[in-house]
């Protein structure tokens, strides 16, 4: 059973890596940031399977995306769930008008509730969000999920919304933060150690800590899986670009053009 | 059809309140409407005690969420929690608020449009004592070049005590400027209608000259009209202006200050406040009143007790009655 389980994750995380290819090819010379995109993705595919927080709408709220120029993700995402049909988001990818963004616009009527992109906010705004839930005992069945990046921890509000959590014990959250190894034009200031002085930090918090192969779905249901008291934190290390050779580690392709002959080529190359 | 509500008046009631001032009335009417809205939050950072809410606190634990000096996540936490539904409303000095937080304010209120109130304390120059890390007199400028923000500054605690309900009912993005200190002189001394976004008369005597104010320097204009003869008090009116709505405050400050030869206005600020909104006015109307603009000069000035600042920048009792006496001469 878990290996059907896994099966399926793999299977959905290669579907949703093709859709962020689509669109971003469709993003033309306008780029996309790809790197970033590709490498929560093994992680949104694991908690929406435990989830289901895009079965519709009302429960997308409560995914957020603090990242948010990794919003290709978020898009194959709402595609892939038939919020919205792939078609729409790459037709109108970074156009003018459009909903679909470089950066997710708050959109109720698509379930996004922030718009991110500014980084650190949507981690603060998260935490208000299951603070609220916790209070109102509104959706009592799915925690706050939060992705945010390991370059986004230079922020200090990560770090002020971080003492919030601890303090307030905010258990119906999950924050998983995606140590893909780079932030925009240099490593990760966190990848030096290989994230163990970030770990030794976040431990001193009240948290629910883990340190996990962040595009690994077995090891992510493990840990997500677990029923715990607090918070959880999830330090999951992950490939930027995961999924692609042209783009694996190669922090060129944190905001990129992807021509059509080097789409071409990688479609090829997987059928 | 424009709503208007009607403000009624205690004069026990206002007596005792403008004795505590601003602040401390604050918090007694949250405290107050936590009755009213059951589920209203109260966010601070590590003001409590500055704002009057120690009382809410004791109280209401719960319901109130001290984030620590993080006047950042503060603000994005607390706005999280309205957009999941919840009522709340978020305060700390406003240095702090509106410039620490400046981006928070405007990814949350501004650019999501949700229905926080914020609430700057001790803006202004009431802190002058404590140098210009503590005081504010750059907030209404940011807070209106921020889109969908509503900016309301209270003229005395007794209108922040009556107003603050209905703040809280409109459930939109909102800057409130607290200014002054302890004490605050009356202003309203009867019952007022309010559409919320319109100058409120105060005085309504002559056309020879409008004084336009805001905020707490508002019972300074009162004071000075007070010790004023009648000879001039007859020849001019006194107007506040306690909520800037970003789409229907122009139009109106645009209609009033046509109807007079003269214009005073006084704000607390630098100009890009709601100064820049009067002089906008004096472009639109046919007419040319004479301006004379009493706020914040674009430098830091010489600190010291919220009085000496500002009567260095002409919002003092004896600076507004001598300006009358000129204009009006």
């Amino acid at each position: 059973m878990k290996s059907k389980e896994v099966d399926y994750l793999k299977d959905r995380s290669s579907k949703l890596r093709l859709h962020c290819l689509e669109i971003a090819n469709h993003a033309g010379d306008k780029a996309a940031h790809i790197g970033g995109a590709l490498s929560c993705i093994d992680f949104i595919v694991t908690a929406d399977y435990l989830w289901k927080f895009s079965s519709s709408k009302e429960n997308l709220k409560s995914f957020i995306l603090s990242k948010g120029h990794a919003c290709l993700s978020l898009y194959a995402l709402l595609a892939d769930s038939g919020i919205i049909d792939l078609q729409s988001i790459k037709n109108t990818f970074e156009l003018d008008g459009s909903k679909f963004l470089g950066h997710p616009c708050r959109n109720e009527d698509l379930g996004i509730v922030f718009s991110t992109g500014s980084l650190g906010n949507g981690m603060a705004h998260a935490a208000g969000m299951a603070l609220e839930n916790r209070l109102s005992n509104r959706n009592k069945s799915s925690p706050t999920i939060c992705i945010v990046g390991d370059g986004e921890c230079n922020e200090g509000i990560v770090w002020e919304t971080f003492e919030f959590i601890s303090n307030k014990n905010i258990s119906n959250m999950i924050v998983f933060i995606d140590c893909n190894g780079w932030q925009q034009t240099q490593p990760s200031l966190y990848a030096s150690d290989k994230y163990r002085s970030l770990y030794q930090r976040l431990n001193t918090y009240n948290f629910d800590l883990h340190f996990v192969d962040g595009n690994d779905h077995n090891a992510l249901l493990s840990v997500l899986n677990k029923q715990e008291e607090k918070a959880k934190v999830i330090l999951g290390i992950t490939k930027k670009g995961k999924g692609f050779d042209l783009f694996e580690d190669n922090n060129d392709w944190h905001h990129g053009i992807l021509t059509d002959h080097q789409y071409q080529n990688l479609i090829n190359n997987i059928t | 059809m424009i709503s208007k509500y009607l403000i009624e008046y205690n004069p026990k009631e206002s007596r005792k309140l403008n004795i505590i001032g601003l602040r401390a009335t604050y918090g007694l009417t949250l405290m107050k409407l936590k009755e009213e809205f059951n589920d209203l939050a109260v966010f601070t950072a590590d003001t409590s005690t500055s704002a009057g809410l120690d009382r809410f606190r004791q109280s209401y634990p719960d319901s109130f969420f001290d984030v620590g000096i993080a006047e950042q996540a503060m603000i994005a936490i607390a706005a999280g929690y309205v957009a999941n539904g919840g009522t709340a409303i978020a305060s700390t000095f406003a240095p702090f608020l509106m410039l620490r937080g400046a981006e928070q304010i405007r990814l949350s209120l501004g650019y999501m449009k949700l229905p926080l109130i914020v609430t700057g304390l001790a803006s202004g120059l009431a802190l002058g004592y404590l140098g210009y890390t503590h005081c504010c007199i750059e907030d209404t400028a940011l807070a209106l070049s921020i889109p969908n923000i509503f900016l309301y500054t209270p003229s005395d605690s007794y209108e922040l005590k009556s107003i603050l309900p209905y703040i809280i009912k409109m459930k939109r993005p909102c800057y409130i400027r607290l200014t002054g200190s302890s004490k605050t002189k009356a202003v309203h001394k009867s019952e007022f209608e309010t559409d919320f976004f319109s100058p409120i008369p105060i005085h309504k005597g002559g056309d020879d000259l409008l004084i336009l104010s805001t905020g707490i320097v508002s019972g300074n204009v009162n004071e000075a009209l007070k010790q004023l003869d009648e000879s001039y008090t007859k020849r001019l009116s006194h107007y506040i202006l306690p909520f800037i709505d970003q789409e229907k405050t122009q139009g109106e400050i645009t209609q009033l200050v046509g109807k007079y030869k003269n214009i005073i206005f006084n704000e607390e600020a630098l100009y890009g406040g709601i100064a820049s909104l009067v002089t906008k006015a004096l472009l639109d109307c046919k007419s040319k009143p004479k301006l004379l603009l009493n706020i914040h000069p674009n430098n830091y000035i010489e600190c010291g007790s919220h009085d000496f600042m500002l009567s260095q920048i002409n919002l003092g009792v004896e600076n507004i009655k001598e300006q009358v006496v000129r204009v009006l001469s």
